[in-house]
């Protein structure tokens, strides 16, 4: 999919297009760089900040090119900059992560039913002319990500029931949403909502926290990676998604979502972490009960075979459940996400 | 104990280096082994540990669920998944903790 093409103009520093690297409100610019002090990268983008891309306006991912890229230090990080179909990397040599960097796409998943998804439906088409887009046919992330977990049920007085965790994602496949805690008073029968399934471009939505006096089931999160679920009352703790549910102390994000990366080689050393992670379920006001983590969303990288060295972490973990600490129980977890890695024939 | 062990995370492949007796590890690169049928993990690495059956103190309702008082209810023995627990004397120590809370308040026959 390289095949010589990528080599031309460099779209970076062009102050019009939106694939830009941006660090501190600059568009990073390529540079010659020495990686480990042995190996010369040209025209490298290096990230040594918190950095961010830009969705593409019309395909919704936001997408980037480099020759070379290297993330360098536990300060650097790289990812969307707000909730969207993809962070989507073409580097034409090498992608470096050193010193703790982190490449990510934690908690910026997107909702929809996008059915099955392969990367060149993501492309720009500014990028079409550079990239050998028939050969991303070949990758493609399952419309249909794993279940959301089920609800559960309390009946009694003053009594709580934890949640539940999402079901784990196959290959190519983002997680299923975790479900909230259920309270109970008054001998009420009462039920918190389903967690959601995951979509092709975020972990499943997670459901709020629930509880009543009276007999009810609590909001449901919605399918392919949201909205989160509502807190059952004003107090109680919405789900993560896209958007997240209303409620008080709501979790502040969506499922994990979508990354590719397409590099003749990549390199992460000890210490680096590419994620797609899931947002953490957070407790109620007076911490009674809380609401589930969302999914884990799906990573994808492709090198050339023998291209691919990971001395780091690449994960797809699915958000962690808040933790209610009077009644000591947790919303459900989200389901963790996949991780895909191809070593391809260049 | 059951290792559910994933060769991209570095946390998994210092934890599996040293998986002590005992414990079996299951890769779960492709996802869940088809046939797991232990407790869903939400992240890798998880360990998956069996907990003893233990007395719960919870409310004892009457027909309209009023409060009688505090009645014990027996939670019966499972497993449960460890997410991505640091080091392996973090298993050992919440194994150790599910062990007295079963001996301090044992389940009832």
């Amino acid at each position: 999919m390289w095949g010589g093409r990528v080599g031309g103009r460099s779209f970076f520093g062009s102050g019009q297009y939106t694939g830009n690297i941006m660090q501190g409100g600059v568009a990073l610019q390529p540079q010659d760089y020495l990686l480990d002090g042995v190996t010369p990268l040209s025209r490298c983008i290096v990230v040594t900040g918190v950095a961010t891309v830009a969705p593409d306006t019309t395909t919704g991912a936001a997408v980037f090119m480099a020759h070379n890229l290297v993330l360098i230090g536990a300060g650097a990080s790289l990812s969307a900059s707000t909730n969207c179909k993809g962070l989507c990397g073409y580097v034409n040599g090498r992608v470096a992560l050193r010193g703790g960097a982190h490449l990510h796409v934690d908690k910026i998943g997107k909702a929809g039913n996008f059915g099955d998804l392969s990367p060149d439906m993501l492309l720009p088409a500014a990028f079409k002319c550079k990239i050998a887009a028939r050969k991303l046919k070949a990758f493609v992330v399952r419309g249909e990500g794993a279940d959301g977990a089920p609800g559960v049920t309390a009946q009694g007085t003053s009594l709580n029931t934890a949640g539940l965790t999402g079901a784990a994602a196959g290959p190519m496949q983002t997680g299923g949403g975790g479900s909230g805690m259920a309270g109970s008073d008054s001998g009420a029968l009462v039920k918190s909502g389903n967690g959601g399934k995951g979509g092709p471009c975020g972990g499943g939505a997670a459901s709020g926290s629930t509880y009543s006096t009276v007999s009810v089931t609590g909001h449901s999160a919605g399918p392919y990676g949201g909205p989160g679920g509502d807190g059952q009352i004003a107090a109680d703790a919405g789900g993560g998604g896209d958007p997240p549910g209303s409620g008080y102390n709501r979790a502040q994000g969506a499922g994990g979502g979508l990354l590719m990366l397409f590099a003749r080689h990549f390199d992460a050393a000890s210490g680096c972490l590419v994620s797609a992670d899931g947002t953490n379920g957070v407790p109620n006001q007076n911490d009674y009960r809380a609401s589930a983590g969302t999914g884990g969303g799906c990573v994808l990288i492709a090198t050339q075979t023998g291209g691919y060295s990971n001395a780091g972490t690449i994960r797809a973990a699915g958000g962690s459940g808040g933790f209610a600490s009077v009644t000591q129980l947790r919303g459900g977890d989200g389901g963790p996400g996949s991780v895909n890695i191809f070593e391809i024939a260049a | 104990m059951i290792f559910l062990h994933h060769p991209e995370s570095e946390l998994s492949r210092t934890l599996l280096a040293a998986l002590p007796s005992g414990a079996t590890s299951l890769d779960c690169a492709q996802g869940l082994p088809a046939d797991y049928t232990g407790p869903q993990p939400s992240a890798y690495p998880s360990v998956i540990v069996d907990v003893p059956a233990y007395a719960a103190d919870v409310p004892a309702l009457d027909a309209d669920g009023g409060l009688l008082g505090m009645t014990k209810q027996t939670v019966p023995a499972h497993q449960e998944a460890l997410r991505m627990p640091a080091t392996w004397a973090a298993v050992d120590e919440y194994v150790a903790f599910v062990a007295a809370r079963a001996a301090q308040n044992p389940a009832e026959a």
